[in-house]
């Protein structure tokens, strides 16, 4: 009896992926069974991982102008529950109005919204910052995406103006 | 050898992806962030040490690390935030700011240096992380990670009280809610919830309402009741128990009008 080659080694390589998975539970169970019950202690932690926000783009239009986006790209770790994520104003001084996107004396005439993950969208100038995104079990790494939108009459008005913005995660309440 | 075509466009997917894994994998991990451990700090409210956070900076550049004590605020809605513009004098950490290198991280001790009249002591541990080069046009980012400070009183000092207060109705009986406004006047953050008995025009109402973290002499609205339309306009009789760690607090009976 002649077998085909080819065909013996298209047969072997579509068994191989099986026989590795096989391998693997095999070598896993065998693990598991020696080692005693799994768990442990986890430490209570807040961690939060952000990435560098573009510059504001012009994504459509509003009343008088049009509105300009940017987006922030967060990873959220909280073991304590709820985890709320939200957004305020760092920048603190003179001249500075909060919320407001603005240099030096010069501020905009609308405040800056942000909205998470395709959430309502919420005003920066509130003096408690609602959150953005709340998590009520345990996370780890659990990603988010704030989108931070700006009114504005020109692309000229945003371009110059800056904002430093605190990515803020809350455990627990109070 | 020429491998057959199927095999070998399975082999290359497989490498490709294998490859965009290793590649992005590790730009994942050296991407990093900021964290605090632990995320609440409970402890009792004794003068002295009571404790310590740990601040670790993963990412791959030096950042500036502030930390202060501050005292939360509450809205009438429940929603709590650390109030910006105050610390804590009572709490005083180690170390109120200092340079945290790339992947290093460092203790703060933290020190009671008077127990307050209240016996009690619930803050925000407030850790702000930011670039060391900052500045610039347009939108720049900073971390900050907000974790609980709970300093419980004595058993024996424990005090569970609650005023009620302003009780109001918003909107209209066919669509609405009716809210009371409700104080801690204890020392201690057991959520206070309430039992509701709604009585008039030949109905009985009764509602229970999820407990709610009120901070020691703040004031919140808890809704009591909504109103649905399934009580029609008119003069009802209200009759509130507020309980707290399982006990009642506080209760009182009152007439309302919806419209």
């Amino acid at each position: 009896m002649t077998i085909n080659r080819a065909r013996a080694r298209r047969l072997s390589l579509a068994l191989f992926p099986a026989l590795l998975g096989l391998s693997c539970a095999l070598a896993g169970s065998l693990a598991s069974a020696q080692s005693p019950t799994p768990g442990g202690e986890v430490p209570s932690m807040l961690a939060l991982s952000l990435s560098e926000p573009g510059p504001l783009k012009r994504v459509g239009n509003a009343r008088g102008g049009g509105a300009f986006a940017t987006t922030i790209r967060v990873e959220a770790t909280a073991t304590d529950v709820p985890s709320r994520l939200s957004l305020a104003d760092g920048d603190s001084g003179p001249g500075v109005r909060r919320g407001y996107l603005g240099r030096s004396r010069s501020i905009l005439s609308t405040p800056l919204e942000a909205s998470a993950d395709g959430g309502p969208l919420r005003s920066l100038a509130d003096p408690v910052p609602a959150p953005l995104r709340t998590w009520r079990v345990p996370t780890a790494g659990a990603p988010a995406r704030i989108r931070v939108v700006q009114k504005a009459s020109s692309a000229r008005a945003v371009r110059n103006r800056n904002k430093l913005l605190l990515v803020t995660l809350t455990a627990g309440g109070p | 050898m020429r491998l057959p075509r199927t095999p070998r466009a399975a082999i290359a997917t497989a490498l490709l992806a294998a490859t965009a894994l290793l590649a992005a994998s590790p730009a994942q991990a050296q991407r990093g962030g900021l964290s605090v451990t632990p995320g609440i700090l409970e402890a009792a409210a004794r003068p002295g040490g009571f404790g310590a956070v740990k601040i670790a900076n993963t990412t791959a550049k030096p950042m500036k690390v502030r930390l202060a004590v501050r005292p939360w605020r509450q809205a009438r809605n429940g929603s709590v935030a650390p109030n910006r513009r105050k610390v804590m004098g009572k709490v005083r950490p180690n170390r109120g700011g200092f340079r945290l290198a790339a992947g290093a991280s460092r203790s703060v001790g933290l020190r009671l240096a008077r127990v307050p009249k209240r016996r009690s002591l619930y803050g925000a541990i407030e850790v702000t992380g930011a670039p060391l080069r900052r500045g610039g046009k347009g939108i720049k980012v900073a971390y900050r990670l907000v974790t609980s400070l709970r300093l419980f009183p004595p058993a024996r000092a424990r005090r569970f009280k609650a005023r009620p207060k302003r009780l109001f109705v918003k909107g209209r009986a066919r669509r609405g809610a009716l809210f009371l406004a409700v104080k801690n006047a204890g020392n201690t953050i057991d959520p206070i919830g309430a039992r509701v008995t709604i009585t008039g025009r030949g109905r009985t109402v009764r509602n229970e309402v999820a407990p709610q973290t009120i901070l020691p002499g703040a004031t919140v609205n808890l809704r009591l009741a909504r109103l649905r339309g399934t009580l029609s306009p008119g003069r009802y009789r209200l009759g509130v128990r507020l309980t707290q760690a399982g006990r009642k607090v506080a209760g009182f009976r009152r007439g309302v009008r919806l419209r």
